[in-house]
């Protein structure tokens, strides 16, 4: 499904990403963790476009989409959540979700403008998917208020009905449990379980060792920029690498934050 | 289905007015706010719902005056014609210049477009042989369709704002639309729009094409209304009063376009009676609305309604 080889990205002398090279099977979780500064978010911006990738390729669904634009990326079935939680607080919850359906949707301006049958039928349409996806995401709010006034895990649910909704192959999801209480990341690992099972592969970027090693069929140990282990969460977790490098680090601090 | 009810009373009310307004002067002023609201409707496409600032618009609205005008005056061509022409240049103008320019953001936009107005309006001051420089030129025609001709002020009232309506229609259609989304979605966060799948480069620039092309239109409107144009009118002044008029309307609302035009294209009439003090009532009554209404008429006029709503319909909630 996603095929990354020799992929790097410097930023000036810097090397974000160095020499990465994964693959990402059909339906399947792969988490990818990391101290921070590993390069991770670097990662997910070269995946989905919006940075240049300095050398190698990405293979998507057997194209290669190094170089595209992030909307063409889009419209090939990726979509990712934001670390920050991008929503558009100057459109409802609705009209956010609905915008999700803009690569799927093709009225032109003559034919919205004149609201001719064809504009009007597929808006309809467009309201009823999306109405779907808030449901799918468990978004318990009032669609045509808007989402500034939402608590923060509502509107990460709002951002994650968006990317639903552009009918994704394979979803990123940059730390999509970050800032969330216990039930709510409880709610969100369900969901992305769900997500698999409905046929969508999911990759995510996750500091929650609990969810990641839960819910992950695969993880990446990412390390300035270079892989350092790969493998399912068992044997990542025993890796003594890792546990040097992040794990241990981990341990050791939730220990000294232990009274 | 809301905004066909609003809808329905603005072409009431407009179509209407001309038979309560007498006085020719009055109703020439109202032309005025209705070539104005052409412009503030495009613009607050761009600069409300895309987020796109110009300050550079009264430029496209010359450019139109003068080529409607030259190819009227110069190569006797229909008004008509002229019109789509206007559009036509303008448009092809605000493609050519927005290819580099809309690549900047924020402050370093408005300065671009800033720069253009002052460029075209410098154009338009020293090719004296083609447009007769700074004193401009007159003896513009005026609309007709055979022997009717739009020559007195109601006539021209009615066609400029029948073109407003139709604008008006056309836009809040699109606003409503996966298209409007898309522009609002830029304004939110172009990062996210793009990767939700949306080509904001792609509809910056149609969005600013497209309001280049209606102020030239507009423009040529002005000039076989007055036949007579000088560049003057179309400085950074007439730039700013733009922009000035769409965040006084309300940024994010096509109707508080309309209302911003009619506010300042009125104002100073109405400011008249007070003689040297009217620049200072002026700026005193833009502070007030922007203190307390920094959504503009179109805010206050939102509110009002609300509380009209709540009064009358029992809170379902309660």
């Amino acid at each position: 499904m996603l095929e990354v080889n020799g992929l790097s990205k410097e930023f000036g002398g810097v090397i974000a990403v160095n020499d990465l090279s994964f693959r990402v099977v059909e339906r399947q979780i792969k988490s990818i963790i990391g101290p921070n500064g590993a390069g991770k978010t670097t990662l997910f911006n070269l995946l989905t476009g919006l940075a240049p990738c300095t050398r190698g390729n990405i293979t998507f669904l057997g194209k290669n989409i190094c170089g595209l634009k992030p909307h063409v990326i889009a419209e090939l079935g990726m979509s990712r959540s934001f670390q920050n939680v991008e929503i558009f607080d100057n459109m409802s919850i609705l009209e956010n979700v609905m915008l999700g359906r803009h690569c799927r949707t093709g009225c032109g301006v003559l034919n919205v403008a004149l609201r001719r049958k064809r504009a009007v039928e597929e808006e309809r349409k467009i309201r009823e998917e999306a109405l779907r996806q808030i449901e799918t995401v468990g978004l318990d709010a009032d669609p045509d208020a808007s989402p500034a006034s939402l608590p923060f895990g509502k509107r990460r649910l709002v951002e994650f009905a968006r990317a639903l909704a552009t009918s994704p192959k394979l979803l990123l999801l940059d730390e999509p449990v970050s800032g969330l209480n216990i039930r709510e990341t409880e709610q969100v690992a369900e969901l992305i379980r769900r997500l698999r099972s409905s046929g969508i592969t999911v990759m995510l970027v996750e500091h929650d060792m609990s969810v990641v090693m839960e819910i992950s069929d695969d993880v990446l140990v990412m390390d300035y920029g270079t892989k350092i282990a790969e493998g399912k969460p068992r044997d990542v977790q025993r890796n003594e690498e890792v546990i040097a490098r992040y794990l241990g680090q981990s341990r050791s601090n939730a220990e000294s934050t232990k009274p | 289905m809301k905004h066909y009810i609003s809808l329905a009373f603005f072409i009431v009310v407009v179509m209407g007015l001309p038979m309560i307004v007498r006085n020719p002067y009055y109703v020439g002023t109202l032309v005025f706010v209705g070539i104005y609201s052409l412009i503030t409707i495009s613009l607050s496409l761009l600069l409300g719902y895309a987020g796109q600032i110009s300050l550079g618009h009264a430029a496209f609205y010359g450019i139109g005056a003068y080529t409607s005008g030259l190819l009227a005056t110069r190569c006797h061509l229909s008004p008509w014609i002229g019109l789509v022409c206007a559009a036509v240049v303008a448009g092809v103008l605000a493609y050519s210049i927005g290819r580099p320019v809309l690549k900047l953001r924020g402050h370093y936009l408005a300065m671009a477009t800033l720069g253009f107005g002052e460029i075209v309006y410098i154009f338009l001051n020293s090719t004296v042989e083609l447009t007769g420089g700074p004193s401009g030129f007159g003896q513009i025609p005026r609309f007709a369709v055979g022997a009717f001709s739009f020559k007195n002020d109601t006539r021209f009232y009615y066609l400029v704002w029948v073109t407003v309506i139709i604008l008006l229609v056309l836009v809040l259609n699109v606003i409503n639309s996966r298209i409007g989304r898309a522009l609002r979605s830029i304004h939110g966060s172009e990062t996210a729009a793009n990767t939700m799948g949306v080509n904001t480069a792609s509809y910056k620039m149609q969005v600013f094409v497209f309001s280049a092309a209606v102020s030239s239109i507009a423009g040529a409107y002005y000039a076989h209304y007055v036949t007579f144009v000088s560049p003057a009118t179309f400085d950074a002044n007439t730039s700013i009063l733009l922009v000035t008029m769409v965040i006084i309307g309300g940024m994010s609302n096509v109707w508080g376009a309309i209302l911003g035009a009619l506010l300042l294209g009125t104002l100073p009439e109405y400011l008249r009676t007070f003689g040297d003090y009217d620049i200072l009532i002026y700026g005193a009554i833009m502070l007030i609305i922007m203190m307390f209404a920094p959504e503009g008429l179109a805010g206050i006029a939102a509110a009002v309604k609300r509380k009209f709503e709540g009064t009358l319909v029992p809170r379902a909630a309660a």
